[in-house]
């Protein structure tokens, strides 16, 4: 009896300690969008070309980005987005590091839409500060589809604005992340 | 003094219509501006792989006309997505062009000059706004 209780408690924590199959799920093609609205003049710009990867097991989630990927409508707020205030030389990437807080609620092996809580930290033209973010996360067959609209204060980055065009660009600036994410074949 | 006067006026307005013009000037889809060097799509990558500053400070913000074997080429929503061979397993030339021209085809093994322009190195080194003619 008590050897048979032993053999048990042995084998659930032999179960517990084995690695589960580490997932990760990666995208070349995740769509970045940035939004900012006044009364004077909407302003919006879109980057195809963000990385990131999902590990489904530890629950990390990150992005990277070229700053000069950025594509807008008008030429002279390309220019003076990568030139004035992201500097995009100096800082040619931006990212991000997270981990998803509710990895027990979300079920990636089954087809639904979770909302998720991220924490995590964000790095823009050169500067790093903590988030929190909400999103969903999609799963369809082998896909994952994320998404996550959050804001940011350019001048938590350290990004100046000049006082003329202070009415034109937004105080927060509306970021709508989209990615899907397919398993990465080892 | 009204000639003067007309002549200010005109100034003025002709001022304000060509600050106009710069101020709306619509992006470029495909860079128009001629390539500023001219490198294959193995050396570039290879010196990104060495030394991501120093190749940025050579390529970043760039018009370069890249030549390469094509790896992988996509057709999505917006345009040829072209990667290029960089004779490493972990990451490619990618080119993005937004414009694809209807006179010519193109697959896998195919050897190209896309010209556009470099954004940087993330997995792969990215050219944005591309052009592309086969060699």
């Amino acid at each position: 009896m008590r050897i048979k209780q032993i053999i048990g408690i042995f084998l659930i924590s032999l179960g517990c300690s084995m690695p589960a199959d580490a997932q990760k799920y990666f995208t070349k093609s995740a769509h970045v969008n940035f939004f900012s609205s006044t009364p004077a003049e909407d302003i919006e710009a879109n980057n195809n070309k963000a990385i990131s990867i999902l590990n489904t097991s530890t629950g990390d989630i990150e992005f990277s980005m070229l700053v000069m990927s950025f594509e807008f409508k008008k030429a002279l707020m390309q220019e003076h987005f990568n030139e004035n205030y992201m500097e995009s030389s100096k800082y040619p990437k931006a990212s991000f590091k997270g981990k998803i807080q509710n990895l027990d609620k979300i079920d990636f092996k089954k087809d639904g839409t979770y909302t998720t809580q991220i924490k995590g930290s964000m790095t823009i033209h050169g500067v790093t500060k903590e988030i929190n973010t909400s999103g969903t996360f999609t799963v369809k067959g082998a896909k994952i589809h994320g998404n996550s609209v959050f804001n940011v204060v350019p001048s938590d980055y350290g990004i100046s604005i000049p006082g003329a065009v202070k009415d034109k660009i937004a105080k927060e600036i509306k970021v709508t992340v989209n990615s899907t994410y397919e398993e990465l074949k080892k | 003094m009204k000639k003067k006067l007309l002549i200010v006026a005109v100034l003025l307005i002709g001022g304000i219509i060509y600050a106009w013009y710069l101020y709306s000037k619509p992006s470029e889809k495909t860079i128009s501006a001629e390539a500023a060097l001219s490198i294959h799509a193995k050396q570039l990558f290879s010196e990104y792989q060495q030394d991501e500053n120093a190749a940025n400070s050579k390529y970043l913000n760039k018009v370069l006309n890249v030549s390469g074997r094509i790896m992988n080429i996509e057709n999505d929503s917006l345009g040829w997505n072209i990667t290029l061979d960089s004779g490493d397993e972990l990451g490619g030339v990618n080119c993005q062009v937004p414009e694809p021209p209807n006179d010519i085809q193109l697959q896998d093994g195919d050897s190209v000059t896309i010209k556009g322009l470099c954004t940087g190195v993330l997995m792969d080194v990215v050219i944005a706004k591309c052009s592309v003619q086969k060699n």
